[in-house]
């Protein structure tokens, strides 16, 4: 993540690096469990 | 173990849709609710969960195609069989420069360096509007912290 390489490659793809800890990541995606079960309630959808 | 970065999806449409920027294709949406529809990459996709958020915002009617993989997804928006999708720019930017597809609208609160005309979902009117693909690092539950922190310092950014 920190060669320059690595940088250049994610600018052209578009990927803003972040590159945080465990314990950072696994708040966020508790955080976002919440966000998309209410975006999946909203919407209606349900498993076929 | 880390969230190595994240980037953004586009609202693209197809070129024969008559709306040219976002607030035509809300204004079309509304006359025939129903009559449109868009691709997604399969069910409870970033895909599928964004373009749904984005008709709850707006009150828009537009029926989910869900397929397998935006490898099926974009070839069916350029055919014509879906009339939009969102979708990341490296999939699309060839289709976009030849015309096939226009960009109306981007899914994060910030405008892309690699598309600066394009408008954030936020400034169109629905403020902290974000949905952003994400690419993670993830190891299996009891995986031996000495492994995670060696693994670790590969990524971290400094």
């Amino acid at each position: 993540m920190k060669s320059p390489d690595v940088a250049q490659r994610f600018q052209q793809l578009g990927i803003d690096p972040v590159g945080n800890t465990p314990e950072a990541y696994s708040a966020q995606i508790r955080h976002d469990y919440e966000r998309y079960g209410r975006v999946v309630k909203v919407s209606g959808a349900k498993i076929d | 173990m880390s969230l190595i970065g994240s980037t953004a999806l586009f609202l693209v449409l197809q070129a024969s849709i008559p709306a040219n920027d976002f607030k035509e294709l809300v204004a079309l949406a509304k006359a025939k609710p129903g009559s449109m529809n868009y691709g997604s990459s399969g069910l409870g996709s970033i895909h599928h969960l964004t373009t749904e958020a984005l008709k709850a915002a707006f009150g828009l009617d537009i029926v989910h195609v869900p397929f397998k993989g935006m490898g099926q997804a974009v070839p069916a928006l350029l055919g014509g069989q879906v009339s939009m999708l969102f979708s990341a720019l490296p999939a699309i930017e060839a289709h976009v420069k030849a015309g096939k597809v226009k960009l109306l609208a981007i899914s994060v609160p910030r405008r892309s360096p690699q598309a600066p005309e394009v408008p954030t979902i936020a400034e169109l009117g629905v403020p902290g509007f974000d949905f952003a693909p994400e690419i993670g690092l993830l190891a299996p539950a009891g995986t031996p912290p000495a492994i995670v922190s060696r693994s670790r310092q590969k990524w971290r950014r400094r």
